[in-house]
């Protein structure tokens, strides 16, 4: 399995691409991670703001892909800490 | 974890804890449960009107004039923000430069738009001006979220920390401002323009600090925090010209200065940090037309067109309302009114 955060809009607006180093994920964030691509409900979104983002792309080894997006401007509490466990383990992605 | 004030099962499990918590046969915690599921509701609630009803979200300041409030998140999430109160309006410097840099160039901005454009602060009525810097873990951004302005370090090697530059906070503060005004929607060309305004106003008020004319200006974007680790020498150019090519992380400028490489694909939200840079060349070609300091007359063109516009504004819109602006603030015919149509057209309209 690979995890990637993408992160877009803000000031920046060039999207910028982190791989998560998903040895270094405890078994609890990992199961906190499936529970929340699995569970995460649609519901209303607000709309786009400059605020940006992340999204989570969760790619399998059987090559299906799960994503999630949370807005800077409409944090949830409890993706946003995932999240934060995951940037604590991410490295930007060179393009070339 | 999160620190949570009040339910303590609020803040820490997600949805579907929450969920099976709800039906507990113990009812203090199926009470504890439906309470903090309802908070979440409220909340996601509160936040999508925010964003419909700006005026909501504008925290009045003492006086009504300038109040700037800054905030240490300490590398705490987007859900902590604004963080803890570290300087507010009047207070000394801190030992933090980066709480400096922000109150200090919030401060600027303020005062930008009140010398230069009679505007007091965001919303025209003295709001204050919050900003929390040190968001997360090094991270690679800033943004004003509807209420407030947000700042991370910057990760040493992309990017320096963002409160750095003043035009960083000048292009923030002026999203907030078009939220008071035509609260442009923020996709496709209104969006792009929502952008274009925050890098026009950005710029503007670095050049107004540093007294430059046109010709003097660099007319970049980000030039001041972009790190060791890039070969970009700023984020975006007014010029025509890239920002950046064939750097390992950013790849290759995505700007287009010709309506002709409009792009038009759904990315970036339909392209609202790509297509910026139509207009964007527009208003540097006017303003080296025109000559001398651009907040003046350009300047003064494209505030008038901020409030003239509305939310679903597209680029013919704009052109369009700069031309009546152009016109109504130096005549028909005038030397002005002939350069905003001539750099419109530079660019393909």
């Amino acid at each position: 399995m690979r995890i990637f955060l993408i992160e877009s809009g803000g000031f920046v607006g060039v999207p910028l691409r982190y791989e998560v180093d998903v040895s270094a994920l405890g078994a609890a964030v990992k199961s906190a991670l499936e529970r929340a691509m699995v569970t995460a409900t649609a519901g209303p979104q607000p709309p786009p703001t400059s605020a940006g983002g992340v999204c989570i792309r969760m790619v399998r080894d059987d090559g299906s892909v799960n994503q999630l997006t949370l807005s800077h401007a409409a944090p949830a509490p409890e993706i946003d800490e995932l999240v934060q466990r995951l940037r604590a383990c991410a490295t930007l992605v060179h393009k070339r | 974890m999160l620190e949570c004030s009040h339910n303590p099962i609020h803040c820490i499990l997600p949805p579907y804890i929450l969920d099976q918590l709800s039906q507990s046969a113990d009812a203090k915690i199926r009470k504890l449960a439906i309470d903090a599921i309802e908070a979440a509701a409220a909340m996601r609630a509160q936040r999508m009107m925010l964003a419909t009803l700006p005026a909501m979200s504008a925290i009045p300041s003492p006086g009504a004039k300038k109040h700037r409030l800054a905030y240490d998140a300490k590398h705490g999430s987007m859900w902590s923000l604004p963080g803890t109160l570290v300087r507010s309006e009047g207070d000394k410097k801190t030992r933090d430069a980066t709480v400096n840099e922000a109150y200090d160039y919030s401060g600027h901005v303020y005062d930008f738009y009140q010398k230069i454009f009679s505007r007091n602060s965001l919303d025209d009525k003295g709001m204050s001006l919050i900003s929390s810097v040190h968001l997360g873990n090094k991270f690679n951004n800033a943004f004003w979220n509807g209420e407030q302005m947000a700042y991370g370090d910057g990760d040493g090697s992309l990017f320096v920390r963002f409160t750095k530059a003043l035009d960083v906070v000048g292009h923030e503060l002026t999203h907030g401002v078009v939220t008071h005004t035509c609260n442009l929607q923020y996709q496709d060309e209104s969006g792009a323009l929502n952008e274009h305004f925050a890098d026009v106003m950005g710029v503007l008020v670095s050049q107004w600090r540093a007294g430059q004319t046109a010709k003097q200006a660099a007319w970049t974007v980000g030039a001041e925090i972009m790190g060791p680790g890039t070969t970009a020498k700023c984020l975006r150019t007014f010029k025509d010209e890239p920002a950046y090519q064939g750097d390992p992380i950013l790849g290759d400028d995505p700007q287009p200065k010709h309506l002709k490489d409009k792009y038009t694909g759904s990315a970036d939200q339909g392209g609202v940090h790509i297509n910026s840079g139509i207009p964007n060349h527009a208003f540097y070609l006017l303003a080296m037309e025109i000559g001398g300091r651009a907040w003046g007359k350009a300047g003064q063109i494209w505030y008038r067109t901020l409030r003239a516009l509305h939310q679903t504004s597209d680029f013919a819109q704009m052109v369009t309302e700069t031309e009546a602006s152009a016109l109504a603030l130096y005549g028909s015919g005038s030397i002005e009114q002939k350069a905003v149509a001539k750099a419109w057209k530079a660019v393909g309209f």
